[in-house]
């Protein structure tokens, strides 16, 4: 009797576990019902091509809230990333690309330091930056959309439309490495060990004789360089760059993306690829309801009542 | 000396109240030929403040204080809007009624999410600003609806000695504000609960009330603010407030007004309302300068202003302070 009642809870806390895959195969399904021609290989290359975004961000934004911070900066950072890459593009491919990386850095280790050393909230900082940075995008270019034109065009313009064999879209690539690297971070290195610890309490890390600065600071600037080479593969997909637009509201995207996933807003527990299954999530809604021709507002209030559910389901119960 | 220390340091505990001064002087005398200090171009400032998302951060203030932040308040300025203008064309006490009911609607659900399902309050009114926006264009169609009813139009146009309506409903607003933040147990249970949270449940303040009571406020003050934004321009956009939610949070910011809670003025608040409003001021009066350097500067200013601030700084001032009164005590 006693037992029966014990492997049902496991069972419910199992599925609390799993809630978000069943969450996806659920609308895998719900789609394969509904949807005409959905299973076909042009959906699966627009998955992979729209989720880049919000994937490459989710990552650096999964490691900054298991900090317990966050990171409202990664949508301007994409557009500055963007509009400096296509800005040094005559100067060559890899050093354009590494400018827009260097440029998007600095803003990251100045987050990184005034999270870390000055102690200042991590909302305000990135929402200075958030701010001031897209700032810095739109004076770059004078606030006009930057066309990709002159030497190397071609070349960068493979980054987005560049077919792996002919058949996977080019975006794998960066979403493959993105989601490794930061999973081999998190779960096999002592650094990622740090991040969580630094999340689930600063004051005890500290105790521990953990470099909350260094970590902090680590932290930011990796949300930014994933920010920043979303900016690069964004503008490289659209032809151009844009200050105004590039990556706006993608902070949005991804903090959805990190909470569907599973990581706690309040940091000590972060779960990657949570993150990659949030993402698919928002954006196989997004693609349900274009595909069988739904206005788009019905997806944001889906995406909504979806977020809350998600997040109530595996909420801690503790506290 | 001793009255000039007296001086710099009440200034310096309003650094918001500095900040404005500082760059009301330089506008004063940077646009001196441009009349920048006469009476129409600063009634105007004030218009600009009040319209542009001053109510917003008043009711943003209300949640900061408790430590949690509200992202939905440009689509509830919306919302607010379009159902004033639904229902208030044909009677327009039922569409102010209706208007203020739906953002007082909004902020109850987001306030449930936080203090009953314990959902951070950044997912909550995530989704909230998603969904709200959602229902906003669903429900018009993507299309404005203008307003025709002349109560509700004079609402936001009516001058008063050549200053607008709005100006005077900021001013009272922040004024009540103010008082109920110091003078009512609510607002002293506002600190208490952004200060700590479980010493406030301990000495048996209704915490999860209390949360659920500043969210209902900052949603009310927003889907004002979308009401009288409408009435104003005789017309209510479904998009309008799109991303007013950031410049809410940087007037509280500048205002002075700690982002984890349990610190901050509402006189702050308006103040950073007012700084906000004179950047924006003076890239309009500085034509030639490139108008997009207006982030920047903005960005920079939160950046110092918060730096100031700063609890590195501070807190070996304070642990100076502690060892002085310790030394005191024994002596």
């Amino acid at each position: 009797m006693g037992k029966s009642i014990l492997s049902r809870v496991d069972r419910i806390e199992k599925l609390r576990a799993y809630s978000t895959w069943i969450l996806l195969v659920l609308m895998l399904m719900l789609n394969l019902i509904i949807t005409p021609n959905f299973f076909s290989m042009g959906t699966v290359t627009n998955i992979i091509t729209q989720s880049c975004t919000i994937i490459l961000t989710g990552m650096g934004m999964t490691m900054v809230i298991s900090t317990g911070g966050i990171d409202i900066s990664v949508g301007a950072v994409m557009a500055l990333s963007g509009m400096v890459s296509v800005k040094m593009l005559p100067y060559g491919i890899i050093p354009s690309i590494i400018s827009g990386i260097l440029a998007s850095l600095v803003f990251g280790l100045i987050a990184g330091f005034m999270v870390g050393k000055l102690r200042v909230s991590p909302m305000v900082v990135t929402l200075a930056l958030l701010i001031g940075v897209r700032g810095v995008a739109q004076v770059l270019n004078d606030a006009k959309i930057l066309y990709i034109s002159g030497a190397n065009t071609d070349t960068y313009r493979l980054l987005g439309s560049y077919k792996i064999f002919g058949v996977f879209p080019v975006q794998l690539i960066p979403i493959f490495l993105a989601i490794g690297v930061t999973y081999f971070i998190l779960e096999k290195t002592v650094l990622g060990r740090y991040i969580q610890t630094v999340g689930d309490n600063p004051h005890s890390a500290k105790l521990a004789g953990i470099s909350t600065t260094k970590t902090l600071i680590f932290v930011y600037m990796a949300s930014a360089f994933f920010a920043a080479v979303a900016g690069v593969f964004a503008s490289a997909k659209i032809g151009a760059a844009d200050g105004n637009s590039l990556g706006l509201l993608a902070e949005l995207d991804a903090i959805a993306a990190v909470a569907v996933g599973g990581t706690s807003m309040a940091g000590g527990r972060a779960k990657v690829l949570g993150t990659v299954v949030g993402a698919l999530i928002m954006q196989l809604i997004t693609i349900t309801v274009n595909m069988n021709n739904i206005p788009y507002e019905y997806a944001q209030v889906f995406k909504a009542i979806i977020i809350v559910l998600a997040v109530y389901i595996q909420r801690e119960k503790t506290s | 000396m001793n009255i000039a220390k007296k001086i710099y340091n009440w200034f310096s505990q309003r650094s918001s109240l500095t900040a404005f001064l500082l760059l009301f002087i330089f506008a004063g005398l940077a646009f001196s030929s441009r009349s920048f200090l006469s009476f129409n171009s600063l009634a105007n400032l004030m218009r600009k403040a009040a319209s542009d998302g001053g109510f917003l951060a008043l009711g943003m203030t209300f949640v900061i204080m408790i430590g949690q932040i509200d992202l939905s308040v440009g689509a509830v300025l919306a919302m607010g809007g379009v159902i004033m203008a639904m229902f208030g064309n044909t009677n327009p006490i039922l569409g102010i009624v209706m208007g203020l009911l739906v953002g007082a609607v909004c902020g109850f659900a987001n306030g449930f999410m936080v203090a009953k399902l314990k959902i951070s309050s950044w997912i909550a009114t995530l989704a909230m600003m998603l969904g709200v926006r959602g229902v906003v264009l669903l429900l018009t169609n993507k299309k404005p609806i203008s307003i025709s009813n002349s109560v509700l139009q004079t609402l936001g146009n009516a001058e008063f000695q050549g200053i607008n309506i709005l100006v005077f409903f900021l001013i009272a607003l922040t004024l009540i504000c103010m008082l109920i933040a110091r003078h009512t147990k609510f607002g002293m249970a506002l600190y208490a609960v952004g200060g700590n949270e479980d010493a406030a449940k301990m000495m048996g303040l209704r915490v999860d009330m209390i949360k659920i009571g500043a969210f209902m406020l900052s949603g009310t003050f927003a889907s004002l603010a979308g009401m009288l934004l409408g009435s104003r321009l005789n017309t209510c956009q479904p998009t309008a407030g799109d991303s007013w939610e950031t410049t809410a949070i940087a007037m509280c910011a500048l205002g002075g007004i700690k982002l984890s809670g349990g610190e901050g003025r509402f006189s702050g608040t308006f103040f950073g309302i007012l700084i906000i409003t004179i950047i924006k001021t003076i890239f309009n009066y500085a034509g030639s300068l490139n108008s997009w350097w207006q982030n920047i500067i903005m960005g920079l200013l939160i950046m110092i202003s918060i730096g100031v601030q700063s609890d590195a700084f501070k807190s070996k001032g304070t642990a100076l302070k502690q060892v002085k009164a310790k030394v005191n005590m024994n002596v």
